[in-house]
């Protein structure tokens, strides 16, 4: 079952992200991960953003 | 002994001579004659031709048009007291006698039961407006007390159509005049208890004052008290009132007023009606317009507060995504520099590490591992 988008638990889960890489990590290949994974969070994020502006749109020239 | 020889006169000089013998004996002014009404012509001009006679003699009378509108209704038959001026018709030799005012004989007597009556029943609050019922607003069955031949009934129907036309009408076929009229009119408004009807037209067209006599009758005048139902009176013209009209519920003036006022209350609250009918349609539609215009607003700042959450959270993404950026740890690799790892872990201070170390370097693009021999 898939889980439902929550861009909030996203959010929070980015910005735990960067707190931790602020903190400083050791681990080069971890640090690099991490890197990774926020990148994709973050455009994620983007595409949820993109396709509910979008759907604010379609619903306003509808009524 | 001569007599004098006889002087001729001329038509015209004797009709002349005597004309001023009859005009200018005061005993002649203003003199009152009594008799009865026949001969009776109401001509097209407005006056009136008749002749007063009793027995053995009659009396010529004109009534001009000006004494005619302010009088009583004549009719052949009847017992009047006629007073004028006694005159000569010369064109065609005639007496005559001019009227100026007709009063009908027996009046006085009929007039004196009419008051002493009123005031009987006026003692006995017959008259009181406590007892007097209330017209219903839409009647749908009117009992119509009155003659089925007169003109009464003819005025009503007619005035009924014209005004509204799905009212039930059950005419009580009654007589209104003369010996039986009383006790038909009482057996009529019995009967009309039993008919269902929501209110009573009493009704008689116009008529002397003995033609109406049945209205002034005590025992009509309680009968109608005794109604269970509402009752209009609407009897003969303007100008008459009965002893019925104090008694009903609503006095209306004639048949025709009586109807109308059966009927004009219905239009009027039709009227009404319509009037807050329009009001409501309209208050509703501002209602609509306001609340749509309500609407809007919330639409509009539904939706500039829903893009105002995405454009925040767009904000927060690009801080988000800017501070990731900054910790790029590969960034200063595109430049040309490289790190240094000691098991996996990057070497900030070279006094950690020792010869022998096994040490790994991280490039842009790929990795060397080496031993350190010397620190």
């Amino acid at each position: 079952m898939e889980e439902k988008f929550s861009l909030e638990d996203k959010l929070a889960e980015i910005r735990a992200l960067v707190e931790k890489m602020q903190k400083g990590i050791s681990d080069f290949d971890k640090q690099v991960e991490l890197f990774k994974k926020g990148n994709i969070l973050i455009e994620e994020c983007r595409q949820y953003l993109n396709v509910a502006e979008m759907q604010i749109e379609k619903l306003m020239d509808e009524s | 002994m001569t007599t004098p020889q006889p002087q001729t006169w001329s038509v015209s000089e004797i009709t002349a001579y005597i004309k001023h013998l009859l005009e200018d004996d005061p005993a002649l002014h203003g003199v009152n004659v009594s008799g009865e009404v026949s001969n009776l012509t109401y001509h097209r001009s407005g006056h009136v031709y008749f002749s007063v006679k009793d027995r053995e003699a009659q009396l010529s009378c004109v009534m001009f048009r000006a004494y005619a509108q302010q009088s009583v209704q004549l009719k052949e038959g009847d017992q009047v007291v006629v007073t004028g001026e006694m005159t000569i018709y010369a064109p065609r030799g005639n007496y005559q006698m001019m009227v100026r005012a007709v009063k009908k004989a027996g009046l006085g007597d009929l007039f004196q039961k009419f008051v002493e009556l009123k005031e009987k029943l006026q003692r006995e609050g017959l008259f009181d407006s406590s007892r007097k019922k209330k017209i219903p607003l839409f009647p749908e069955t009117i009992a119509v007390i009155t003659s089925p031949t007169g003109a009464a009934i003819r005025d009503i129907l007619q005035t009924l159509e014209r005004r509204y036309n799905r009212l039930k009408v059950i005419l009580i076929p009654t007589t209104v005049q003369g010996e039986q009229g009383a006790k038909s009119i009482i057996t009529s408004l019995q009967a009309a208890q039993t008919t269902g009807a929501d209110v009573i037209i009493l009704a008689r067209g116009g008529g002397s004052i003995e033609d109406l006599w049945n209205f002034n009758e005590e025992s009509v005048a309680r009968a109608i008290a005794a109604s269970q139902i509402p009752v209009i009176s609407g009897i003969g013209h303007e100008s008459d009132v009965t002893i019925a009209d104090f008694v009903a519920d609503v006095r209306a003036s004639t048949p025709t007023a009586a109807a109308e006022r059966v009927v004009p209350e219905k239009a009027a609250v039709l009227a009404t009606l319509n009037e807050y009918e329009k009001q409501l349609r309209h208050s509703l539609r501002y209602f609509i317009d306001f609340k749509r215009q309500v609407l809007d607003d919330y639409s509009n700042r539904l939706e500039q507060a829903v893009k105002q959450t995405v454009r925040n959270k767009r904000h927060e993404l690009d801080v988000l995504a800017a501070t990731l950026r900054g910790l790029d740890v590969t960034d200063l690799l595109q430049k040309g520099y490289t790190l240094t790892l000691k098991d996996g872990e990057i070497q900030k201070d070279a006094s950690a590490i020792h010869p022998g170390d096994r040490i790994e370097t991280v490039f842009a693009k790929g990795r060397i591992r080496s031993e350190v021999t010397d620190v």
